[in-house]
């Protein structure tokens, strides 16, 4: 049978090709620093701006230059965090076979094993119960209970902890627990400036250099728009989007009507200083 | 007959009249005489004989028949001896009633037949007889009636006559001093008013009588006054519609009458009648509405054309049959339309007078502005600015102070709405370019990126000490007014290019406005030459070099400005080349003499684009000059051109100084002495005194306006009403939004908390038994959505259910040889669903008012056709549906299990916001509660954000994860001192929304529920995309609440 799909164990996730990303300070040093002392860190920011994306380019990053042959260099593991996630979706369980029973690990006991990077993404999302359990590989400990098993599993030397965190929408329901919090360095992520966001969105998007610094413009300005219901602004990933489109051939006032107006706010009123807004920087 | 043979037979009557009175002998004999030859000898003693009657019967009062013989003779030869029989038994008769009315008709009944317009003369006294009544007052009435008859008829028809008594006798039924003075007044009436209105005038007339007849007289008093406003072809006309407006319900005739006169005086006659014709169109759907139509019609008219009213007319129509559709009384819809209290009208207005007022797209340009120009930025109409007195005087032209974008009121430029508001684009772009691109951040010496810094070369004119570097620039010329002109010029072009070339989109919008004002500039010959030197570099900074003209002869000064002036559009210029080039084009100008530009008898010649010199040039004018003669020519006063509209102000000089108040680190703080200093030469300003700005600067500062309205909370005091000494008030503060500020006012808002007093307990059960239906049906719907919002605990080791998947994950695990615990059960439980809701009641006064009749006066009748909201019981009252909403809703909570509060909220001004609370969220309902809900009652003023705020305190202090906010009001947010004034709901509305976004923010779901239709329009604007709803009729709630809660409660 023809597959025409590629299967890979988690672990075995490797970035292999250079993401592109564009270093916004000196969070490509620091996060270095971390991972070669074990610590673990927080990524913090809004969202789209580009947190995933620095973990995968450092994950890679690491896989090239801190020394380890190609076929074994840093794996990058990540878990999509969200409010049923249990211990033993993280950990492990075991699964009948036949008349046996066998156990399978979870994602976060595969990454400690193999000395992965793990990204938990969006950690406020988890249960507070479930968060807990990171704790002791968070600390200079770097130990995995396996309860089940009766095991205690000591993490790989590769494996780094790191999760994100948004604060925009903090709220006494999703806030992260200061025990959980102090066991990370954080490093805070903002929107680039509009030079480097321009950039970015050129890049990503494949769409000139014109538009792409319109763009950023457009983001910056209505980013001056926080206090006005948009928590946080318009995403960089929203103005890629908008590059996308435009690099496609739809017009830029359509684009940004999409990808900006309409995706940000259902308040009419901020809607139309937003449009207005791109109707001042693009021309019709 | 002869004379003497009816004297000897009156002589035997002479003596018994005599007897009578000896005046009455007297008279009769004179009678006698002059009215013998006339009369036959059958006539004779006909007349005699009545006469004799009316003596016989009245020997108490012989004025009677005394005015009988005197007037005979009058009467006969106006009539025949058949009518003076008549007069003497109509006299009779009318003496049964008053012997006084029968004089006075007697001695009117001449007068009378002078002119009786074929009145007959018995109905003509009929309808004197008809006004008297029992009482003396009416009987003076009814012989003013005779007595003023002959004038009146002088000046009138008969149809209009007789009208006229009838409303007299009408009022007289209510008052008979009124009828008096009405009827006194009526004869100066027709006789000013054109006799073809004088049947509308008492149409109208008779319809105040019937309405409401208090003001009657002022009518008749004021009618030909008021008519004149009128035009006079129309005055009837209107007097028709306006009684069928009254016939059909209309309250308060006069006042009416008197607010269409009003209105109409502002209006061109010639107008007036295509008015009317609209306005008749109106009666028939609404009558009040046709009124307000009226009355707002010089407010319309002087926005929109005089051809654009009839589409306004037909906007306010289309808006009513929407209306209709969604079965919403059309009549008051409409009403509100035309009386402009309707964001549709505000917006057909808009509309149709392509007009774009601040006030309307305010918070629109306010965002627009702050996301141009930064977060902390704020845009007002420029009246705020010119009223702090801190040197701005301009009221139309936009500027900025440096934290503060400041726009025209309105802008009327071109005919359509969207381009006059692009172009309060434009202008807010102009200005966030003056604070994003630097204009204020000059630094003294300090190169350009073009230009070297040359004020090392200059020497101050002055000795004090400069205290902001704009000052220490300016100081370095002589010709203050020439630099500060040339810079603002320079300036407004270099931002000018940054906007250009940053907002692509607003290009085209420059260029037109630009093309305006090209259009506006003056023309050059008028100007002194150095002045034309300069306006021609202005024209160059408008981007329209076309209209540049020049003397041939000087052509290469212009050049090398024009040279110079280019720099600037360069990318990267800044405001330190400004400087650079001012100071250039101050050398230029000032060898340039001042004398007036038609002086130069050159050619003046176009000058083109290209090839202008990249480098500052300074050709020697003296030999320029020297072949124009100008001994005898002499200079003229130097003005600096005046600068487009759009560029607006720029006072560099005291925006610095200003933000060097401001505590700006880059900046010395100045002294009030140094202020005053550079107040006094500075050309930015007149009139200006240093204490002023201080002060003014110092308002902007947070805290010091705390300090400022303390005095207030004292001044207004005296207001609070005295409060039950046993009530325990617990105080709250609060900020409030002010939208003009875009920012809080810090402890704005007193909030008293208190507990309501119980009334009787039957009201909530009373409620319960008169809705048990629906009551039954609440709880039914609640209780089916119970179990789905009961939440799932999963993981439990005992429970109602097996999770199947942990089951078989548990067997599997103990097969394995692990031990985990049996946690496979699963259970649903109540306490999981962590909702509370609190309910805020509004008990303001306008709650009060019944539902069927919006309108505010008691006489408003509904109108047919229109939908009648709650037939059974016409008089129910907002605050009683609320109040049963509240018992419903509490029914349908009692089954769910939720924890609620309940609240209701009233007060006066904004140091007593009170607080009334029904319920506590961890109160039960026992009857305490239930006895609070029957004390619920329509208080004060409505004050909602400050409300809203305080819920939301009590909300978080709640432990539930789920929390709702429901607000059950009317939706008008009104309050003393809760925006400008009682009218301007703008404030007020945007504090609720405020409050509303806070309750989101805080984790709230806010909700409003409203009982009244009439506020469906404001609740729009409060909720943007917060969730409201109108529930029109108490039996609808039913239906709705349990879906609306539970979207809410899931949304959540
Ligand atoms: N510094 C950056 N370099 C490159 N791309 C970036 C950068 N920041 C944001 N992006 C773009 O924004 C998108 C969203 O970023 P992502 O990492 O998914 O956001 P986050 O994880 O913070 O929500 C990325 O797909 C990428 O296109
Ligand atoms: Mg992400």
């Amino acid at each position: 049978m023809d597959q025409n799909f590629t299967l890979i164990q988690i672990e075995d996730f490797r970035i292999t090709e250079q993401p592109f990303y564009l270093p916004l300070a000196d969070e490509v040093a620091l996060f270095e620093s971390a991972y070669n002392q074990h610590l673990p860190v927080l990524l913090k920011g809004p969202t789209g701006c580009g947190k995933t994306r620095f973990v995968e380019y450092m994950s890679w990053r690491l896989h090239r230059h801190v020394g380890n042959r190609d076929e074994d260099g840093v794996p990058l593991v990540t878990i999509a965090c969200h409010e049923d996630l249990t211990a033993s979706d993280l950990v492990g369980r075991y699964l009948l076979e036949g008349a046996n029973t066998r156990w399978i690990d979870g994602p976060l006991t595969r990454a400690v094993k193999v000395g992965a990077i793990c990204y938990l993404d969006e950690i406020v999302e988890a249960r507070k119960d479930t968060t807990v359990l990171i704790h002791p590989l968070a600390d200079h400990r770097r130990i995995l209970p396996i309860e089940k098993r009766g095991e205690l599993l000591h993490a790989a030397d590769g494996f780094l902890l790191v999760m994100s965190f948004n604060p925009g929408y903090q709220s006494v329901l999703k806030d992260l627990k200061h025990s959980t919090r102090q066991r990370f360095i954080a490093i805070e992520f903002g929107y680039p400036n509009r030079e480097q966001e321009s950039e970015i969105i050129r890049k990503e998007s494949n769409c000139t250099e014109e538009i792409a610094k319109h763009l950023a413009k457009l983001g910056e300005k209505v980013r001056h728009l926080k206090s006005h219901g948009l928590a946080e602004g318009v995403s960089t990933r929203l103005l890629v989007y908008a590059g996308k489109l435009i690099a496609d051939g739809i017009h830029p006032l359509r684009a940004c009507l999409t990808a900006v107006v309409w995706a940000l706010t259902d308040d009419a009123e901020v809607q139309q200083a937003i449009h207005e807004v791109v109707l001042s920087i693009f021309e019709e | 007959m002869n004379t003497i043979a009816y004297q000897q037979l009156a002589a035997n009557y002479t003596a018994e009249l005599a007897t009578i009175d000896a005046e009455l002998a007297t008279i009769f004999n004179e009678s006698v005489q002059a009215i013998a030859v006339d009369l036959n000898e059958v006539e004779f003693t006909g007349w005699l004989k009545a006469g004799m009657q009316i003596a016989r019967n009245l020997p108490d009062t012989p004025q009677v028949s005394i005015n009988y013989f005197r007037n005979s003779k009058q009467i006969l030869h106006l009539s025949d001896q058949i009518t003076v029989i008549r007069c003497a038994d109509i006299a009779l008769e009318l003496a049964h009633r008053s012997p006084e009315l029968a004089t006075s008709f007697l001695q009117a009944t001449p007068f009378f037949l002078l002119d009786c317009k074929s009145i007959d003369l018995k109905t003509w006294s009929d309808m004197g007889s008809r006004m008297c009544s029992d009482s003396w007052k009416s009987v003076a009435l009814a012989k003013t009636f005779f007595t003023l008859s002959h004038h009146l008829l002088e000046r009138t028809s008969t149809a209009a006559f007789k009208n006229l008594a009838g409303v007299i006798t009408e009022l007289s039924r209510q008052s008979v001093e009124l009828a008096t003075i009405c009827l006194q007044q009526a004869a100066a009436i027709f006789h000013s008013l054109h006799e073809d209105n004088h049947l509308s005038f008492l149409d109208l007339a008779k319809a105040m009588v019937k309405n409401n007849w208090v003001n009657a007289w002022l009518y008749f008093e004021r009618a030909p006054e008021l008519l004149r406003r009128f035009q006079p072809s129309e005055s009837g006309a209107f007097l028709s519609l306006i009684a069928a407006m009254v016939n059909k319900g209309c309250p308060e005739p006069f006042t009416l009458f008197e607010e269409i006169s009003h209105a109409l005086s502002q209006i061109e006659g010639i107008e007036h009648g295509e008015l009317r014709h609209m306005a008749q169109r109106l009666v028939s759907i609404s009558p009040t509405a046709a009124a307000e139509f009226l009355k707002s019609a010089p407010f319309v008219r002087e926005r929109v054309p005089r051809k654009a009213m009839r589409q306004w007319l037909e906007l306010g129509l289309e808006k009513a049959d929407a209306d209709i559709g969604l079965k919403i009384e059309a009549g008051d819809k409409l009403e509100a339309f035309f009386r402009l209290q309707s964001v549709t009208a505000d917006r057909a207005l808009a509309l149709l007078s392509g007009r774009v007022e601040f006030e309307q797209a305010g918070n629109l340009l306010r965002l627009y502005g702050q996301a141009l120009a930064g977060e902390k930025v704020r845009v007002q109409p420029i009246s705020h600015l010119v009223n702090r007195g801190l040197g701005w005087s301009s009221e139309t032209r936009a500027t900025t102070e440096g934290t503060v974008i400041y726009v025209p009121p309105y802008i009327d430029l071109f005919g359509d709405l969207n381009s006059n508001l692009q172009i309060f684009k434009v202008c807010i772009a102009h200005q966030s370019g003056r604070i994003t691109f630097g204009s204020f951040d000059f630094q003294y010496g300090e190169d350009g990126t073009y230009i070297k810094s040359s004020v090392t070369q200059r020497r101050p004119v002055t000795a004090t000490k400069a205290i902001v570097p704009m000052q220490r620039f300016f100081d370095l010329f002589q010709g203050r007014h020439l630099i500060a002109g040339l810079f603002s010029l320079v300036e407004d072009h270099r931002i000018d290019c940054c906007v250009h070339s940053e907002y692509p989109g607003l290009r085209k919008w420059l260029s037109r406005v630009k093309t305006h004002e090209i259009s506006q500039r003056p023309r050059l010959l008028e100007l002194g030459l150095r002045q034309a030197f300069v306006e021609n570099l202005l024209r160059a900074s408008l981007h329209h070099f076309e209209s540049i003209r020049w003397p041939v002869s000087l052509k290469p000064m212009l050049v090398s400005a024009l040279g110079a002036l280019k720099i600037v559009t360069r990318p990267e210029a800044t405001i330190q080349d400004t400087a650079e080039i001012a100071t250039h084009l101050y050398d230029l100008a000032l060898d340039i003499p001042n004398i007036p530009a038609s002086s130069i008898g050159d050619e003046w010649i176009g000058i083109e684009a290209t090839n202008l010199p990249d480098e500052f040039t300074r050709p020697d004018v003296k030999t320029m000059l020297k072949a124009t003669d100008l001994t005898g020519i002499a200079e003229i006063d130097y003005e600096n051109p005046v600068p487009p509209d759009f560029y607006g102000d720029l006072k560099p000089e005291l925006v610095q100084t200003l933000n060097a108040l401001r505590d700006n680190p880059a900046l010395e703080k100045p002294t009030l002495e140094q202020i005053q200093a550079m107040l006094e030469n500075s050309v930015e300003v007149e009139n200006v005194d240093a204490d002023t700005i201080v002060e003014q600067i110092e308002m902007d500062t947070p805290g010091i306006i705390t300090d400022a309205t303390t005095d207030e909370f004292d001044a207004e005091a005296e207001v609070i009403p005295p409060t039950d000494a046993a009530e325990i008030i617990n105080w709250s503060t609060y900020d409030e939004w002010d939208f003009r500020a875009n920012d809080y006012l810090t402890a704005w808002c007193q909030v008293g908390e208190r507990v309501v007093v119980e009334g009787k307990l039957e009201y909530y059960e009373e409620t319960l038994k008169r809705h048990s239906g629906l009551v039954r049906d609440v709880r039914r719907q609640f209780e089916m959505m119970r179990p789905e919002s009961q939440r799932l605990l999963k993981n439990l080791e005992d429970g109602h259910e097996i999770d199947l998947d942990k089951a078989i994950q548990f067997f599997i695990d103990k097969k394995a040889g692990v031990g985990p615990q049996a946690r496979f059960y699963s259970r649903r439980d109540k306490i999981e669903r962590s909702v509370a809701v609190a309910f805020l009641l509004d008990m303001s006064g306008s709650t009060d008012e019944t539902i069927n009749d919006p309108g505010t006066s008691p006489q408003h009748v509904s109108q047919p056709g229109t939908v009648s909201v709650d037939a059974d019981n016409p008089g129910k009252k907002i605050i009683d549906l609320e109040k049963e909403s509240t018992v419903l809703i509490i029914e349908a909570l009692e089954a769910i299990g939720d924890t609620y509060g309940i609240y209701g909220f009233s007060g006066y001004g904004r140091q007593d916001v009170s607080f009334h609370v029904i319920k506590e969220f961890d109160q039960i309902l026992d009857d305490t509660v239930k006895k609070r809900i029957d004390s619920i009652k329509p208080l004060r003023s409505t004050r909602m954000g400050a409300a809203i705020r305080h819920t939301n305190s009590k909300l978080l202090d709640c432990p539930a994860k789920v929390k709702i906010l429901m607000l059950i009001s009317d939706g008008r947010p009104q309050d003393h001192g809760y925006g400008d004034n009682r009218g301007d709901h703008e404030y007020a509305i945007r504090d609720t929304k405020q409050a509303l976004i806070e309750s989101k923010q805080e984790g709230i779901v806010p909700f409003l529920i409203t009982v009244d239709k009439e506020g469906h329009d404001y609740l729009k604007e409060i909720c943007g995309d917060i969730g409201y709803e109108v529930v029109a009729d108490i039996e609808s709630l039913p239906h709705r609440l349990p879906t609306i809660y539970k979207y809410l409660a899931t949304k959540a």
